[in-house]
């Protein structure tokens, strides 16, 4: 099928009128004049006016203006804006937008209060306190951009001039979410290896869909699911996506899909079908206890999808590492007809064996399966109730329900191709795979959905948009992958290059947040041979997302000198020298990728295309746009030809529509040349888009399923490859003679987590404790979502979360639990962590959670003195956790969200 | 309006679509989603019920207000004239369903430390002090060809506003729809689809 265009069409609301769009288009498209003698720019919209509304076109009544959201990680919603006189007095979903569809979450519908912001910066600011601290007066005084820039481009000169390692950008999800292409490019346009993450320890979601679906995030396939079983994952119901997943969810359970939910709290999600109660950490043995049913007590699988299109038949050495042909080097499989090893892809193989032990070349060695099998002998579901709560009888029963909708043997034919029909998936989210062993639990989860054929298909997990590949020994690998999975063996260095940790962390997918700060600290307990001279923390937050604050506090306190480009007076800018002052989320000229990632509909599985927005008002204070700060000071430091070739491959913009590498440009120009060349033609630049609003394509179908994708490619039933990235791991450390930090003594634990089966490995929250006896969690709830975007001071939101939902700021416990402590409804608690970590709170006594939980939504908590007081509320709740050396994930560097505690009243 | 339970997520899009939309004071809502919480653990669950004005046929809150000021539009839309409410709040105690909210006149607004935004100046001046006020079913929206605030947020589509005696509705009624508080005889133009 050809690429249809459903283009966003001409819309029946108020347009811009003509004249006025070209005037502002004209004036976006001038070279930028200099401000006030200096050689920086002035921003884009301060330049340009807002789109159509003001100046440019004298338009000050009432009218739409055309823009998308601002409130999410993946921006897909349409919306529209409505200013009356300059003022914008409505936000409300774009009717046309394929995706939200004229809808909106809470957290869209409250966007002008992100505007309407009393507490943002009005200008830029340099600090004239030089001590620095959470309750330390930074003296604050206004300053010119021009001498805000000039400081900044100073400092980062110099370290240009001695070394650009010694600079680090620190990205994450904060009030100033940025979602753009000054990102990922950030790093690489300044020439330094240090990129860090605040939010990447809390995004332990990456690994098993990069393995099992070639992709950053996998999507639930809503259209055609019937059984649906989730473990701490929300489907767009509780964090109401309304870009699709919380439409296409209630779809599938009005169409009569059954939803099973594994969690220690019950979900919107679980309201609409079946709360299976959880102790947290405990997934992997609900896990393993489900293979092992299936397997051993059902002995029911999809034996042609395992056979053909996974590992599962290759042979596998004592020693773990596949049995290979001495001459072509291939993966070898036994085949039963021929009663000998042939290669995985010889044409004569007929009958690959899954189970037994053969003796090839004098290694006695198993096909993958017969080890998966003999992993989980032992984990019958009487030995998961023991760990998880959950009653065998329970997990018996779903698990025989998960078989049999799964339709094993069944097809559909979709757009003239035929697919394997499996109707049944299991899901796994952040509330699972962030909790301690959840990176391997995300990976056996997906293993469970292969050994039904639920994998790639219709009704099953399919990969979000642009999958890349490579096949490697008949396999399946993402590409590309992080350098040190790729080639640990060549990149391995003592003394490290950089500050990330991902060199030990070998299956990180982002920065090891513990080493960067801990090596900010101390440079040579890290391998490291120099500091950082320069740190630019923008959209992040580590005070609030990491567990350890005054390791945090100790690392910015250390670095010379800290800027950011910022949004409000949060914990981040509170510990920096310059304030380059951001717009708020509509004031922004921004693009953004229409792509829906969390679970998908049959009306958004195929969407495609670009959502576009210009500044809906005058700006309000003296701000300017994040991009043209970071393109303004990479032209003067000299970096202008690398960034600008860098932004060509970026946005794919071929030679028509590339940049001159010599030449300067604003960000708004560098738009236009986005704009046209995804859309292949110059008549449909920001002009067409400011009228749009998006640009809306579908991909073929047979795009939207791996199945169809990975034809001749298989899916890791057996982790090789995470079980010889742990080999090259341990061969290098010991060349060099290195442990890491926190695991002095005990490395043998972190190589271990390189596991190829499934492994429960019992740990801090899985080991008896009788003194720390309770566990927490937290979850995402519609008003709150990981807090960015400006959730935490946005006024409505807070609103609603602390008058109107059921998850507001108390303490969440069971009623059972609450009458063995003598508590009741309102009573005030302290809770103390395992880890040390203390904080206190009212309590809501609630069914809603597990006897051994205490529940922790809609937190803020915040901590800086200079944000709206309303932020404060609440519990900071990553204190109760640990991020530290010797406590993060080994191998990933992610942060467990559970722990367990103590509790006593207040 | 038919509100279906079985779609309602009850993520308070509508509250604050509807906050935004008419720039009501804080602790003001025309409409919002009641939370609790029904059974005992393990089989609790969480129940949302979105409220907003009925706009009732036989409307009680438009039967005791001595001035005329609450009033029933020809198309059933039940409104408050601001110019004459006296502010005795006798709607507000007949209401059943709590859907009305008296105006102190506090303009300190969401953020009381500081100055008053635009946004706030400008959308507080439709708010008359003294005053009751409610859910208008967003009539001037309807007047140019839109729908409530409310029912276009709706990100599952759980709010379906029309014509109640259209082919559309009478369809969807006929799936089991109710009316809140039948005992008060008000026969609301808001009916729920049971979950």
């Amino acid at each position: 099928m050809s690429t249809d265009m459903v283009q966003g069409g001409l819309t029946r609301r108020t347009l811009l009128k003509g004249g006025g769009a070209l005037a502002a288009a004209l004036a976006l498209s001038k070279a930028i004049p200099a401000v006030g003698g200096s050689a920086l720019a002035e921003s884009t919209a301060g330049a340009a006016g807002a789109a159509g509304a003001t100046g440019a076109t004298g338009e000050q009544g009432d009218h739409w203006v055309k823009s998308f959201c601002g409130s999410c990680i993946w921006t897909n919603c349409g919306t529209e804006v409505h200013v009356q006189n300059g003022i914008a007095t409505e936000v409300r979903g774009n009717l046309e937008h394929p995706a939200n569809q004229g809808t909106l979450c809470p957290r869209g519908a409250a966007q002008l209060m992100n505007l309407y912001n009393p507490y943002r910066f009005k200008a830029p600011l340099k600090r004239t306190n030089p001590e620095k601290g959470l309750d330390v007066d930074p003296g604050w005084q206004e300053i010119s951009w021009d001498e805000a820039l000039d400081t900044v481009y100073e400092k980062l000169a110099a370290v240009r001039d001695s070394d650009p390692r010694r600079f680090m950008i620190m990205y994450g999800f904060a009030g100033n979410l940025h979602e753009g292409p000054f990102v990922k490019l950030f790093t690489a346009i300044f020439g330094t290896p240090n990129y860090s993450m605040s939010c990447g320890p809390l995004c332990e979601v990456h690994h098993a869909p990069s393995l099992y679906n070639m992709t950053f995030v996998d999507r639930i396939d809503l259209g055609y699911c019937n059984y649906l079983i989730t473990f701490g994952r929300n489907v767009g119901a509780s964090a109401a996506f309304a870009s699709g997943p919380a439409r296409a969810f209630t779809d599938a359970c009005e169409r009569g899909m059954h939803n099973v939910v594994f969690d220690p709290h019950a979900n919107m999600e679980s309201t609409y079908g079946e709360w299976v109660p959880t102790r947290p950490g405990s997934d992997m043995a609900i896990a393993m206890a489900m293979i092992h049913v299936m397997l051993h007590e059902l002995d029911t699988f999809d034996r042609e999808f395992v056979t053909e299109r996974t590992n599962a038949p290759y042979l596998i050495t004592p020693e773990g590492d596949y049995l290979r042909d001495p001459n072509s080097d291939k993966p070898l499989i036994w085949d039963e007809a021929a009663g000998q090893a042939l290669a995985f892809d010889d044409p004569n193989l007929s009958a690959p064996a899954l189970t037994g032990t053969y003796e090839v070349n004098g290694v006695k060695a198993q096909p993958a399966f017969e080890k998966i099998k003999a992993s989980v002998a032992e984990a019958t579901p009487e030995w998961a109730e023991e760990r998880s709560t959950v009653p065998a009888a329970t997990i018996r029963r779903i698990t025989a329900e998960f078989v049999e909708a799964a339709c094993i043997g069944a097809t559909i034919e979709l757009e003239g191709r035929t697919y394997p029909y499996r109707p049944a998936v299991i899901a796994v989210g952040r509330g699972s795979a962030n909790n301690m062993q959840g990176l391997r639990f995300y990976c056996v989860a997906d293993l469970l959905n292969c050994l039904v054929g639920a994998m790639g298909v219709p009704g099953s997990l399919v990969h979000a948009a642009g999958p890349k590949f490579v096949i490697e020994d008949g396999m399946m690998r993402e590409y590309p992958v992080s350098k040190y999975t790729t080639d640990l063996e060549q990149a391995f260095s003592i003394p490290q290059n950089d500050f990330t940790g991902k060199q030990f962390s070998a299956l990180a997918r982002f920065p090891v947040f513990a080493v960067t700060l801990g090596a900010i600290l101390d440079p040579a307990k890290y391998y490291l041979d120099y500091d950082i001279d320069v740190l630019f923390p923008y959209g992040c937050n580590p005070f609030m997302n990491d567990s350890n604050r005054e390791l945090v506090v100790e690392a910015f306190k250390k670095v010379p000198f800290v800027f950011t480009c910022g949004y409000h007076m949060d914990e981040t800018s509170q510990f920096c020298d310059i304030i380059l002052p951001e717009h708020a989320h509509l004031e922004r000229h921004q693009v953004r990728p229409i792509e829906e990632t969390m679970a998908v509909g049959k009306d958004t599985i195929k969407l495609a295309g670009m959502n576009y927005k210009e500044p809906a008002v005058e700006l309000l204070y003296n701000t300017r746009q994040f991009e043209d700060v970071i393109t303004t000071l990479a032209y003067r430091l000299g970096y202008g030809p690398r960034m600008n070739q860098m932004y060509n491959l970026f946005c794919k913009l071929g030679e028509d529509y590339a940049l001159d590498p010599t030449s300067e440009y604003s960000y708004a120009e560098m738009l236009e040349a986005r704009l046209t060349a995804l859309t292949q033609d110059k008549a449909k630049g920001s002009q067409w888009f400011r009228e749009q609003g998006f640009y809306a394509t579908e991909v073929p179908v047979e795009q939207c399923y791996d199945y169809a994708m990975l034809e001749g490619a298989r899916l890791p039933l057996y982790n090789w490859r995470d079980w010889i990235t742990g080999q090259f791991l341990k061969r290098n450390m010991e060349r060099f003679d290195v442990e890491m930090p926190g695991w002095e003594g005990r490395m043998e634990e972190v190589y271990r987590e390189y596991t190829a089966v499934p492994a429960f490995i019992d740990n801090f929250l899985t080991e008896p404790n009788d003194e720390y006896n309770l566990f927490v969690c937290n979850w995402k709830i519609s008003p709150r979502n990981l807090g960015l975007g400006g959730q935490d001071d946005n006024v409505w939101l807070r609103e609603v979360v602390e008058q109107l939902e059921f998850d507001d700021l108390r303490i969440q416990i069971n009623p059972a639990t609450a009458a063995a402590h003598g508590l009741e409804d309102g009573d005030t608690i302290i809770v103390e962590s395992q880890h040390g970590g203390t904080t206190s709170g009212q309590i809501k006594v609630t069914g809603l959670v597990h006897p051994e939980v205490l529940g922790f939504p809609s937190q803020a908590g915040r901590v800086a003195p200079g944000m709206n007081p309303i932020s404060k509320h609440g519990t900071s709740y990553n204190q109760l956790l640990n991020g530290a050396d010797g406590f993060y994930f080994a191998e990933s560097g992610s942060i467990a969200v559970g722990a367990r505690v103590k509790i006593r009243k207040a | 309006m038919i509100i279906d339970l079985k779609r309602c997520i009850g993520c308070n899009a509508c509250t604050v679509t509807c906050k935004q939309a008419h720039g009501t004071a804080p602790g003001t809502f025309w409409c919002q989603v009641r939370a609790s919480e029904e059974g005992t653990y393990p089989y609790a669950t969480k129940k949302v019920l979105p409220t907003l004005c009925m706009h009732c046929e036989n409307p009680t809150c438009v039967h005791v207000c001595p001035t005329g000021a609450s009033y029933k539009r020809e198309d059933g839309i039940v409104l408050v004239d601001s110019e004459r409410c006296i502010g005795c709040r006798y709607c507000m105690a007949a209401c059943p369903y709590e859907a009305r909210t008296f105006d102190f006149g506090d303009r300190s607004g969401y953020f009381p430390e500081q100055e008053q935004t635009s946004y706030e100046a400008m959308m507080l001046e439709q708010h008359v002090k003294g005053t009751v006020s409610k859910c208008t079913f967003c009539h001037d929206k309807l007047e140019a060809g839109g729908m409530p605030a409310c029912a276009q947020a709706c990100p599952t589509h759980a709010r379906v506003f029309g014509d109640l005696d259209s082919e559309e509705l009478q369809a969807l009624l006929k799936r089991g729809a109710y009316q809140a508080r039948p005992d008060m005889r008000t026969n609301p133009s808001v009916y729920y689809l049971p979950k």
